[in-house]
């Protein structure tokens, strides 16, 4: 069983949120097949500067009601 | 079990043209100097096998980054790597080749089967794995010792050596994907903002309570100042603000305007802009009054006749005090006339004594020339004789002339001397005579002042200021006038002033209550915050957002328990042979045992491994690099033991594998390869001299050996193969 399988078996032992887990797993050892650990770390930095963005738009009009 | 027999390597690594080596023996030696293509041999068999996946970052093999697979002076055949592996069903032969270069670089695999039938691309890939079931993992764990591997466990930093056997584990995919997540620091950004977020809720319930706080203290300070509780509402405040705009056009009426127009608020968001309008309107109507008009000029010319007044009496006294000096100057000098007369007599005076000099020096002219006379007339015994008494006087002309010269230059000197006296007196009577001029200058420029300020009041009264007139009693009469006028004046407007006074003061109140009112109502707004869609989409989004943090931290957690587990079965399964291999090449007089454990780094996530010697203490300090070298040899033979029954590649490839041992060493590791060799087929690539002829000597069975001698750009090693 290779590296993928059993992090992935990992994964779905517990059921907390075992399907975005599934999906994020698949995601971030398909960057490392194109791009290796710099492609997670991409990956993961975009998804938290999504996050960022969208919570800094929302931050930001709630100061305004201050 | 698969046997290598044939390699054919071209245009790979160190390979320029097409070579081929045959190995039909159980040992194959691959000896030469660095930089001869040794290495680039036993890399050939890799990338035949796994192509792509045994090159760059993922590897885990820092000299594995940016390998350059094609040869830089590879000949027109291109590059490809061609090997036959004997098994029980007959011979196979997997070639792969390297086609384009740079981006567009792509592989081709072909497998040549036992019945001479070929497979290509996807087929043959699926017959290799279908063969060997290895990954290239497996391969450079079990199969293949890297001479990095070796290099790397010699470190003696923790975290390297770390790093070097989940290496020679097989497990550096493992690492390089914890580190991929461990460099995004999805965890820092979440706690930043986290920590925003909760900022802005404190600041927010904070914001809340100082409006609360201010909010009371005004209420309490109006209630205490007389205003009903009652009072302080929005209703109120707007019925006042419409009294107060109805009494502001009833002043204005009073004060004779009677344009005023004043919007009254319809809600308490207008009641600032209202008071604004209503102050300013206030006060033009007040300064623009007829009343206020009048009372402003006459504040304003009283102004301007007390500031004439100063100035007069400011000139006048100016002017009799230039007076007094002038006139205290007059009397001790003299007046203009006086001191004229007086230098012109001075300087008569002058002329006299000029000529009394000229008289003097004249007379001593002539008295030397008489002299001279005489003495040039006079015989040589009339010179010694007193023409008088005729005694002798052989000096008489000499001191004749003498006596006349001295008494000549007495009477010159008193002259000189009171010529100077003459002339200091001259000059003082010159000097007194300019001071009176400026004097003079100075009392008509104050004299000027004065009839200028008189001029400034003749125009401030409107009248005519004759000479006998005192510009003094007249402004002040003007201005006692002006303030008897502006008392009255001011008595008209008073109560007018009252009720303007008034105005304010509700003006005032109505400020208060909008100030309370608006606090409430920005506390009420920020109370509102937590209800609005805003916050609930932010609250949400930081509930993702620690899904998110959660998840990524799930996934690097089965990562780390993935990836120890892993090594623990493999060290458990390498555990015996690791300690018989390590104890016997080593032979280390106080390590007759040793164990490996592995832990979970927890701050990392990495796998740390420790040595446990038989005594339970941690060897690694006292290991030289030498027991290092032997420490990863055992390592890999450990695991190439524990794979043995499964394994499908009936061979071993160590690539430097001696480069750290001391004679004893290699001579115990090479029993170990003998030993080795009863099992599987050997290849064995060196540098050195020695050891290559240690293991002629010393493993018995028989001896593929291939010196690698010069290397060109053209033809790459030239191999010359010994029996």
């Amino acid at each position: 069983m290779g590296c993928y399988e059993k992090v992935l078996d990992k994964i779905t032992m517990t059921e907390q949120r075992a399907k975005e887990r599934k999906a994020l797993w698949h995601a971030v050892s398909s960057s490392f097949g194109r791009e290796g650990a710099e492609g997670i770390s991409n990956e993961l930095t975009a998804e938290t500067e999504r996050l960022r963005e969208s919570f800094d738009v929302l931050l930001a009009k709630l100061n305004d009601m201050l | 079990m698969f046997q290598l027999t044939r390699l054919r390597i071209c245009g790979f690594r160190g390979f320029a043209g097409a070579q081929e080596l045959d190995f039909g023996q159980p040992v194959v030696l691959l000896c030469g100097e660095n930089h001869r293509g040794k290495s680039s041999t036993l890399n050939a068999v890799e990338w035949c096998l796994f192509g792509g996946s045994c090159v760059g970052k993922k590897t885990g093999i820092r000299e594995r980054i940016d390998w350059e697979v094609s040869n830089r002076y590879a000949s027109s055949e291109g590059t490809f790597v061609e090997a036959e592996f004997k098994g029980s069903e007959g011979n196979y032969v997997v070639k792969r080749e390297l086609t384009g270069a740079g981006r567009r670089a792509s592989e081709r695999t072909t497998v040549k089967l036992p019945d001479g039938a070929q497979l290509e691309g996807d087929d043959a890939d699926r017959q290799i794995y279908a063969l060997f079931r290895s990954s290239f993992q497996d391969f450079m764990t079990t199969v293949y010792q890297h001479q990095e591997a070796i290099r790397a466990v010699l470190t003696q930093e923790p975290r390297d050596r770390n790093d070097a056997i989940d290496r020679l584990l097989g497990l550096s995919e493992y690492r390089e994907l914890v580190r991929g997540i461990t460099d995004a620091k999805t965890g820092a950004a979440y706690k930043a903002m986290q920590n925003e977020f909760g900022n802005f809720r404190q600041r927010a319930e904070q914001s809340v309570r100082i409006y609360d706080k201010e909010a009371r203290e005004k209420k309490e300070k109006a209630i205490a100042d007389g205003m009903g509780e009652e009072h302080i509402t929005e209703m109120d405040a707007l019925a006042r603000a419409e009294r107060i705009g109805a009494a502001i056009i009833s002043l204005a009426r009073e004060l004779g305007i009677t344009d005023l127009q004043i919007t009254v608020p319809r809600d308490l968001g207008q009641v600032a802009q209202f008071r604004d309008e209503a102050k300013d309107k206030i006060d033009a109507v007040w300064l623009e009054s007829p009343d206020m008009v009048k009372q402003t000029t006459l504040e304003r010319k009283q102004r301007e006749l007390t500031s004439l007044v100063e100035k007069y009496q400011d000139v006048k006294k100016a002017e009799a005090e230039a007076k007094v000096e002038r006139d205290e100057f007059v009397k001790r000098h003299g007046d203009e006339a006086t001191l004229a007369k007086a230098v012109e007599a001075k300087q008569q005076e002058m002329r006299r004594i000029r000529e009394e000099i000229h008289k003097s020096n004249a007379r001593a002219s002539l008295v030397r020339e008489a002299v001279q006379y005489l003495k040039d007339v006079a015989s040589d015994n009339q010179r010694r004789q007193c023409p008088l008494c005729g005694t002798e006087a052989p000096e008489l002309l000499n001191q004749l002339q003498s006596e006349w010269e001295e008494k000549i230059e007495i009477d010159v000197r008193a002259l000189e001397a009171e010529r100077k006296q003459q002339q200091t007196e001259l000059e003082q009577l010159v000097s007194s005579g300019d001071q009176l001029e400026k004097l003079e200058q100075a009392l008509a420029a104050a004299h000027s002042c004065t009839k200028a300020c008189e001029t400034d009041a003749a125009a401030a009264l409107q009248r005519e200021i004759a000479n006998d007139d005192d510009p003094l009693a007249l402004l002040n009469r003007e201005l006692q006038a002006i303030g008897s006028e502006l008392g009255s004046q001011k008595k008209a407007i008073e109560k007018k002033g009252e009720k303007r006074i008034a105005i304010f003061e509700q003006l005032a109140k109505l400020r208060t209550i909008d100030e309370i009112l608006g606090l409430q109502r920005k506390k009420e707004i920020v109370e509102r915050i937590w209800s609005t869609n805003e916050y609930k989409e932010l609250d949400e989004l930081m509930d993702k957002a620690s899904e998110f943090i959660e998840d990524v931290q799930a996934i690097k957690g089965s990562l780390a328990t993935a990836s120890r587990e892993e090594a623990e079965a493999k060290i458990s399964a390498a555990g015996t042979s690791l300690e018989k291999y390590f104890c016997r090449i080593a032979n280390h007089p106080t390590i007759t045992g040793l164990a490996m454990d592995v832990r979970e780094d927890p701050r990392t996530g990495f796998n740390s491994y420790s040595i446990i010697g038989n005594d339970g203490s941690d060897p690694i300090p006292i290991l030289s690099q030498g027991d290092l070298n032997c420490l990863a040899l055992s390592l890999f033979f450990g695991l190439a033991d524990a794979a043995e029954e499964t394994q499908p590649f009936a061979f071993l490839m160590l690539d430097d594998p001696s480069q750290s041992l001391g004679p004893e060493m290699e001579q115990r590791f090479v029993s170990v390869l003998e030993d080795i060799a009863e099992r599987r087929q050997l290849f064995i690539s060196t540098p050195y001299a020695g050891f290559k002829n240690l293991l002629i000597s010393s493993i018995t069975k028989s001896k593929d050996v291939y010196d690698f001698l010069d290397w060109t750009k053209d033809n790459g090693p030239r191999i010359v193969r010994n029996a």
